[in-house]
């Protein structure tokens, strides 16, 4: 397969997000573009995909390619091998219950980089500039929860769920209402006095917040990620965007919200935007190396796997791809890397009856007192699974040694039943018993709770505790009174590290070449689209990063897309008369 | 009296075929009544619509973008689709074997529901003279019938059977569904009017 034509403003190697952004913004400024992937199928590390394909990628690193013979030097110029030299998927453990039928592989889409979105964030905005959002649907979470003293509790998204919620105490209302309210005048007016490096936590309690209410802020609000690191000023910026986000699209919904068909859409649509744009799509097409000027190492050009030369001016790939080049730049310095822990299950329910989007946060200690650090969950229904199965992914910053140590009691907090050998109920209650050993046996078989958070409250009455006992009764609704655990049992659950390249060093690579990082947590896209912005502006300084704002409304759209379309026949066809 | 606007459903319609059998062409003689010879790969198209009123629908027509030239279609295009065209050429046998493999696709990951038509385009070019012809009209059309596709062989460049290709599909579409717009899913540019006047206020 032959690709023409064979020269390009911009080379751009994998269709992961921060790529297809890049993408998408060098096409629409005028840019030619080839954009190539060596998989099957687009997104990279940050695709969606069926349950059997997620088995298959997560166990089986990609196709390794055969090394072509190139020589050290075409035509004057150095040959720099391309290559993949590590799978970024460790520690996979993936575990099926017996006899129970998830449902056909292909009626899953799995992300392989599940993220919400603030509904204010800059990838909304870029979205929205670039048209790109007419080509996806979003769907709001509809609720956020944090675990607290082995509850789920709601966390409040508008001024009438403060009131409504019975696990506050009114004084608690009070506070939390006054505390937003202050928050709010504050970020309105221009005054910095609250701008200062102090860890925010710390900031939160001067302000009268109670322990848990403090908690709830600093981790289930401002999306803190770990004790004390926050400041006061990036917390207060927190609570800004998450307080904006909040009912932008409805009232009385949370701040974030999700692709409808999941995340793989996101650099679909920034493809779809860069094609639309005249930029060519290869699938399946690995790069064999890198043309690079002698001395200055600009990249001139690609070569293909089946050995096409390929002339560019520009390349972009993700980070993996061009070690040999941070090789030679940082020369053993370490790389920036993070490790993250993630789990996807398949259950058989939501965690709430009613609810199909729910985040949930786990602050630092409140799993039996082991994560270190903030695990966060989300859950998302149909249609990525099918109608009445939910997709639960669950992610940290791994402290442990492997996946399944940081997340398995989480899990085993959400779901009633996990075919991971770990936590069936009666080893669930044996982990119970081992670190609350004054609870009682009936409930242990119902609960999973941690007995360090157990313990009442600083000031909560007796009623409030008892209440809040009942509600232990695993995810029972709010108000229930029996005691049963009506949390999903999961059937198929999965286990693995991921290692992401973070924030590449771009001054470590030739002025025309920009690496992209892949996926991190759940929470936000805002430094996907930051470095983004940043190897675009590398490459074509005296460009903008979508700068055209595109008219909203269909017609208006319409009438644009017929221009480019009219305008392109015309011009075809005047050159062929 | 004609049926308000905004109460016409809006269904997703894509076209799907090999490269140069004729989508774009079809499309742009549907929506607005024009053809251009030289037309050799799309660029500049992101979608299309076209209201039919008699039948109380909107189209939105997508455009493959030129995804399809090295088989890397983004299946974010036909997803959602609640109708499909697929496009041959009448010309070239290559192209009705990648239509077949495209109905095969769409039966595989599409929604069951789906219509599906399978236009033989370039039918002027075997008007009188069928030399050039390599599918003949009646495998195409058994083709169509076991597998439960509309079939009609149009020619965008005489505007033959374009209008009744649309016009049937629209015929077809089940009423009281509504693909494009997924149940509970946000417009992003439909932001709360309390929300703009308070982020003012803030900025």
């Amino acid at each position: 397969m032959r690709i023409e034509p064979t020269e390009f403003d911009l080379v751009v190697l994998g269709t992961g997000l921060e790529n297809s952004l890049i993408a998408g913004a060098a096409a629409k400024a005028g840019k030619s573009v080839l954009h190539v992937d060596d998989g099957e199928v687009y997104g990279d590390d940050w695709g969606s995909l069926t349950l059997a394909e997620l088995k298959a990628r997560l166990e089986a690193p990609p196709q390794s390619q055969e090394a072509i013979d190139l020589g050290e030097e075409v035509e004057g110029l150095g040959v720099r091998r391309l290559a993949r030299d590590s799978h970024p998927y460790s520690n996979v453990e993936i575990h099926e219950a017996d006899g129970v039928d998830t449902g056909p592989s292909r009626d899953y889409t799995i992300d392989l980089a599940p993220k919400v979105a603030y509904c204010i964030e800059p990838l909304i905005e870029v979205l929205l500039k670039s048209g790109a959002h007419q080509y996806l649907d979003f769907r709001l979470v509809e609720c956020s929860y944090i675990w607290q003293h082995g509850q789920l509790r709601k966390v409040p998204a508008s001024r009438s769920d403060v009131f409504r919620d019975r696990s506050l105490k009114s004084s608690e209302k009070r506070m939390l209402t006054q505390f937003l309210k202050m928050v709010v005048s504050k970020l309105g007016d221009e005054q910095e006095e609250i701008a200062s490096d102090r860890p925010f936590v710390g900031w939160l309690e001067e302000q009268g917040l109670s322990k848990p209410l403090a908690e709830l802020v600093l981790y289930a609000v401002a999306m803190g990620e770990q004790t004390g690191t926050m400041t006061t000023t990036q917390g207060v910026a927190a609570l800004g965007l998450y307080l904006a986000s909040m009912g932008r699209y409805r009232d009385g919904s949370g701040a974030f919200m999700i692709p409808y068909y999941g995340s793989g859409d996101l650099p679909q649509a920034f493809c779809r935007l860069c094609a639309v744009k005249g930029g060519i799509y290869v699938l399946r097409c690995p790069l064999a190396a890198c043309l690079t000027e002698p001395g200055s190492q600009e990249c001139r050009g690609v070569i293909t796997q089946e050995g096409q030369h390929i002339s560019c001016h520009g390349l972009v790939a993700s980070q993996q791809w061009l070690r040999s080049f941070l090789a030679d730049a940082e020369n053993g310095a370490s790389q920036q890397q993070c490790r993250l822990s993630r789990a996807v299950c398949v259950t058989d329910g939501s965690l709430r009856e009613g609810e199909s989007q729910v985040l949930v946060v786990f602050p630092p200690g409140s799993v039996g007192g082991k994560n270190d650090r903030v695990i966060h969950a989300i859950q998302v229904g149909h249609p990525v699974c099918p109608k009445g199965r939910f997709l639960l992914y669950l992610c940290c910053h791994s402290t442990a040694e492997t996946a399944k140590q940081d997340l398995a009691d989480a899990v085993a907090c959400l779901l009633r039943e996990v075919p991971d050998g770990q936590n069936t109920p009666s080893e669930s209650c044996s982990t119970i018993k081992d670190t609350a050993p004054q609870m009682e046996q009936s409930r242990n078989a119902r609960n999973c709770i941690d007995a360090k958070e157990h313990e009442p409250v600083e000031g909560t009455t007796p009623e409030a505790t008892a209440e809040g006992e009942r509600l232990e009764a695993g995810c029972a609704p709010e108000g229930a009174d029996v005691l049963v655990d009506v949390r999903p049992k999961a059937s198929f659950v999965c286990y693995y590290n991921e290692t992401v390249e973070l924030h590449p060093p771009c001054a470590a690579l030739p002025s025309n070449v920009a690496s992209c990082s892949g996926p991190g947590g759940l929470i936000g896209y805002r430094e996907h689209v930051a470095s983004a912005e940043a190897g675009f502006g590398k490459l074509f300084p005296d460009e903008e990063f979508y700068p055209v704002v595109m008219p909203t409304t269909l017609q208006d759209s319409d009438d644009e897309a017929l221009g480019d379309l009219e305008a392109t026949l015309t011009t075809i066809g005047a050159a062929g008369d | 009296m004609m049926p308000d606007l905004a109460q016409q459903q809006s269904a997703k319609l894509v076209l799907l075929g090999e490269m140069g059998s004729g989508k774009s062409s079809l499309v742009l003689r549907f929506v607005k009544g024009q053809f251009f010879d030289y037309q050799e790969s799309t660029i500049g198209a992101a979608f299309l619509t076209k209201p039919l009123p008699e039948y109380n629908v909107k189209f939105e027509i997508w455009d493959t973008a030129g995804q399809e030239r090295y088989h890397s279609l983004a299946p974010m295009y036909y997803r959602g689709a609640a109708a499909a065209i697929i496009v041959y050429d009448v010309t070239s046998a290559d192209s009705f074997v990648r239509a077949k493999n495209w109905v095969k696709e769409l039966q595989r990951t599409g929604n069951a529901n789906m219509i599906m038509a399978l236009a033989g385009n370039k039918a002027d070019l075997v008007k009188g003279d069928s030399s050039s012809r390599q599918v003949p009209t009646e495998e195409a059309r058994a083709y169509a019938d076991e597998h439960g596709l509309y079939f009609v062989e149009t020619s965008a460049k005489e505007a033959t059977n374009v209008d009744e290709l649309f016009e049937e599909i629209a015929k077809r579409l089940p009423k009281a569904e509504v693909p494009r717009q997924s149940s509970g899913s946000v417009p992003l540019e439909q932001t709360q009017p309390a929300q703009a006047s308070s982020s003012k206020c803030c900025s």
